[in-house]
């Protein structure tokens, strides 16, 4: 455990550790390019020089070992002369791109130049030309112009990923990262590169053009695309989400997250249900349709019993989940439980877990082991099912289940959708409830490794829609049945008392 | 429902036109000479004044909360409505409050510029007060003269700043223009015709029997109650207290010229009055000494993190490119910490007590407008005077609406 000194306030550090991160415990921040904590530090960009006494010359902080007794100076005149010139030399070829560069307002040669150098251009001759919007694979723009060369994405292929598709190719002024013959940069992860990468060289297809970072708000949020639930920065402007960015939690994703889940923002959007209709009347507004639904399942189904279905899903929060089992259980008198949700999907190593949906260990957690949709198809079809709430229209059927199960659906005394987005099987429901996506309510949702994860509530929902718990409130009220609870918190309160959380 | 008499019957009977209860009412904020922004509860005893409450608040854009919001640079269109009739005194309050916390050392003809284009703007103020009181006491040719001269100012600042009313001129750091190349010669011929109204003006009211009348030991405040209220500016000054921020902590180059500073003695209406008049031309000949004493130089601090780049390095290199874009989106990068920084404006002491997180936006930022104080001791000056009264004092203590924004 070496004892080192940094700007004069001393600490002590595991053997091993780079003086960057030293100097960061104590509060000291040291511009730096090439390094991130979870890729190897090749010092190729000199911008975390620092001095350190004895030694011959400036030394890269992200390389340098902590030792015994060091005594490191970060801010010395020597220091921000090297940084100066650090930041002269990466300027030199730079294009003047910042209005046309999604990077701005977030690239960090932008942050350096006004707090380390703010001295004018002394270039005399043109600046080297280089490939510009260059895609460099199905998800990536590569622009060689603004590259500073400091190869994190390269490390991040090699490192992460395993892949290796990139590379620094060319010497000295020509150098780029470029992709072997005949690939381009195509790994499930390839997005995370563009957000390692300092400048704007490398900006997503997706995000390119469409929102100037500055407008950006952000929450805090979980991707719902598979059963890891990477945590993200939900970033949104004008009650539209425009993308997602990974956040950091070193039990779930680290820096990461797959490029399938970052696009999955998009179905916060697309084809929502935005009906509210009870039986033909979808004028009603909220507390109107509730109270019309409690008289017409009351004169469908009655106090309920064996022949009353409900399928959970694996979607919903389970603050949601909880309100749904307690609504079926107290309201509908439901006695069959199944369990929907996304069919399942590829795999890896890495994040992309097969369970494509965000909740499972929490419709466990809430409801106990239930069976699937196979189950719930055969029982509809030997007549044990009279009435079906249906919680999600993401159920894991094949065209041929789909078809025999709408066909069933129609057969039934009453049914009931309540789905986030539009499906065929809301033409032939009794009621329609819409639901708010997951940016547009509170909960929880529980990790295939059993971390509870919060997300918070960054949009209004869109039109009549109601997140899953505010739904079942409004419900039991419509049925003059309520419950004791009446927001999330309330939910919370008797969720964990009653112990049902994982 | 009292059945109606005749006026016959209520001449004689003996009880009409006695009163023994005070009447209340309500002057404003649909009156005229309240500006639509002020409501002042009259209670009555026939036409004396027993009790003036004075009510703002009518105008409220939330000044404060919307600098909060706004970058450094921002805040300077909201400050233009702060005194709208003086608004390059406001403009130059707020950049000299932030360029202290910023520690900037102005350059030499920045200072001067400032002394000349505030000063200017101060003979605006007062013409417009005076003149306007003027009028609202009968007065219409007074108010037409200095009218006049109030148009020969703006035209001289629309020549300089683009504008002539928001004008939003300063900059921090410096000035948004330097002084057009013939402003010394347009000067030239437009002080003599200032001189010249100032005279026609002193001739048509100063010794005017109905004038005095209305303006002698009318609103009469003492020095003592007077620094006690917070009165600033030519209402302090009226009182006897030579109290002048330009004189007492000399900023931009005001330590450099020589003036005099005007004080009254009974901080009444017609002293007030005699010293705004006084202060014009006080103000003229600290013009006249700046643009004979003109520095060259810079009109804005050379520092990358304060003054914006030129556009042709903008354009044509990624440094200035970056500069320009982290000044305009981020905003000037000002040190944590809090500062009380005051001017004299038009009014008396603006002051502005700001404070900041570090960051391109005030974290906090207050304005302590001169007259919201004036505003505050007006029903002391109003106990036992006459309705009409009201009206002369309400204009010498020259209350600007956008100032008590509250």
């Amino acid at each position: 455990m070496p004892t080192l000194t940094i700007n004069g306030k001393e600490v002590t550090v595991p053997r091993g550790t780079p003086v960057i991160r030293a100097a960061a415990m104590l509060g000291f921040n040291i511009p730096h390019f090439c390094y991130h904590p979870a890729l190897s530090a090749p010092a190729n960009c000199r911008m975390c020089l620092v001095e350190i006494e004895r030694a011959r010359k400036l030394e890269p902080a992200c390389y340098a070992k902590c030792g015994d007794g060091m005594v490191v100076h970060t801010e010395s005149e020597k220091v921000k002369v090297a940084r100066r010139a650090v930041l002269e030399f990466i300027l030199v070829n730079h294009p003047v791109d910042c209005p046309i560069c999604d990077q701005a307002g977030e690239c960090k040669l932008q942050d350096y130049y006004m707090a380390y150098d703010a001295e004018p251009s002394r270039l005399r001759t043109s600046k080297v030309g280089k490939s510009k919007v260059f895609p460099i694979g199905p998800h990536v723009v590569y622009d060689g112009e603004r590259c500073i060369l400091c190869t994190r994405c390269v490390r991040f292929c090699d490192q992460i990923t395993g892949t290796s598709e990139l590379a620094v190719v060319q010497r000295g002024d020509d150098s780029t990262i470029g992709t072997f013959p005949g690939r381009e940069l195509d790994n499930a992860y390839s997005m995370n590169v563009t957000d390692i990468c300092p400048v704007g060289a490398l900006t997503t297809r997706d995000f390119r053009f469409k929102c100037r970072v500055w407008l950006l708000s952000s929450t805090d949020s979980i991707c719902t695309g598979c059963s890891r639930g990477c945590n993200v920065h939900l970033e949104h402007f004008q009650g539209e989400v425009q993308r997602y960015r990974p956040r950091f939690n070193p039990e779930v994703n680290e820096y990461w997250m797959c490029d399938e889940g970052r696009l999955s923002y998009k179905q916060i959007h697309a084809r929502r249900n935005v009906t509210l209709r009870v039986g033909d009347k979808s004028d009603l507004g909220w507390p109107r349709s509730a109270r019309t639904f409690g008289a017409l399942a009351k004169d469908r189904i009655g106090a309920g019993g064996d022949g009353v279905a409900f399928v959970a899903s694996p979607l919903a929060t389970t603050e949601g989940l909880y309100a749904g089992r307690k609504y079926a259980e107290t309201v509908l008198g439901a006695k069959r439980f199944y369990v929907g949700g996304r069919a399942d999907g590829d795999a890896d190593a890495f994040l992309i877990r097969a369970d494509k949906n965000p909740n499972r260990a929490g419709v466990t957690a809430v409801f106990g082991e239930l069976p699937g949709v196979d189950a719930l198809l055969d029982d509809m079809a030997a007549g044990r099912v009279r009435a079906l709430w249906l919680m999600g229209t993401e159920l894991a059927f094949d065209d041929a289940q789909r078809a025999r199960f709408t066909e069933l659906v129609q057969k039934l005394d009453l049914f009931v959708v309540q789905s986030l987005h539009d499906d065929a099987l809301l033409a032939h429901a009794d009621a329609v409830f819409p639901a708010a996506s997951h940016a547009e309510l509170e909960g929880t949702y529980i990790n295939e490794q059993g971390h509870v994860q919060q997300v918070y509530k960054a949009l209004e929902p869109e039109g009549p829609s109601r997140s899953d718990a505010e739904i079942f409130i409004r419900l039991a009220k419509g049925a003059d049945q309520p419950f004791a609870f009446t927001d999330v918190d309330g939910i919370r309160a008797e969720l964990y008392d009653s112990g049902a959380e994982a | 429902m009292n059945q109606q008499r005749s006026l016959a019957a209520l001449e004689q009977d003996p009880a009409v036109g006695q009163h023994e209860d005070v009447m209340v009412l309500n002057m404003g904020p649909s009156h005229p000479a309240m500006h639509g922004t002020v409501r002042m509860v009259l209670t009555l005893d026939g036409e004396t004044v027993v009790k003036c409450d004075p009510e703002i608040g009518y105008l409220h854009r939330g000044f404060a909360k919307q600098c909060e919001v706004a970058t450094w640079t921002q805040v300077f269109p909201y400050t233009d409505r702060l005194n709208y009739v003086s608004p390059i005194l406001n403009n130059l309050g707020y950049a000299h409050a932030v360029e202290q916390m910023l520690e900037l050392e102005l350059p030499a003809r920045c200072n001067y510029v400032r002394t000349v284009m505030g000063e200017v703007s101060r003979i605006c103020d007062h013409f417009t007060a005076i003149g306007a009181g003027a009028l609202e006491l009968g007065a219409m040719s007074a108010f037409l003269y200095a009218i006049e001269a109030r148009d020969l100012i703006w035209d001289l600042v629309e020549e300089v700043t683009g504008a002539r009313l928001t004008i939003s001129y300063a900059r921090i750091g410096g000035l948004k223009y330097d002084l057009t190349d013939d402003f010394e010669e347009r000067w030239a011929s437009i002080e003599p015709r200032l001189y010249e109204t100032l005279k026609i003006v002193d001739q048509l009211a100063t010794k005017n029997r109905v004038f005095m009348d209305r303006m002698e030991g009318t609103g009469a405040i003492s020095a003592e109650d007077a620094i006690s209220y917070g009165f600033t500016g030519p209402c302090l000054r009226s009182a006897g207290v030579a109290y002048d921020i330009r004189k007492d902590a000399p900023y931009f180059a005001y330590g450099e010229v020589d003036f005099e500073v005007p004080v009254g003695t009974k901080g009444d209406n017609y002293d007030r009055y005699l010293v705004r008049m006084a202060e014009v031309e006080q103000s003229i000949r600290i013009i006249r000494q700046c643009l004979r004493n003109m520095p060259d130089g810079a009109i804005m601090v050379d520092d990358p993190h304060v003054a914006l780049p030129e556009k042709d390095v903008v354009y044509n290199s990624i440094e200035g490119m970056i500069n320009h874009f982290k000044i305009i989106f981020e905003g000037i990068q000002v040190p944590a910490g809090e500062i009380y920084s005051a001017t004299e404006a038009g009014n008396g002491e603006l002051g502005f007590y700001i404070v900041s997180n570090g960051t391109g936006q005030p974290w906090r930022l207050r304005v302590r407008p001169p007259c919201f104080y004036m505003m505050g001791g007006i029903d002391r000056m109003l106990e036992g005077a006459m309705i009409a009264d009201i009206i002369p004092t309400f204009d010498t203590i020259n209350m600007i609406g956008g100032e008590i924004d509250r």
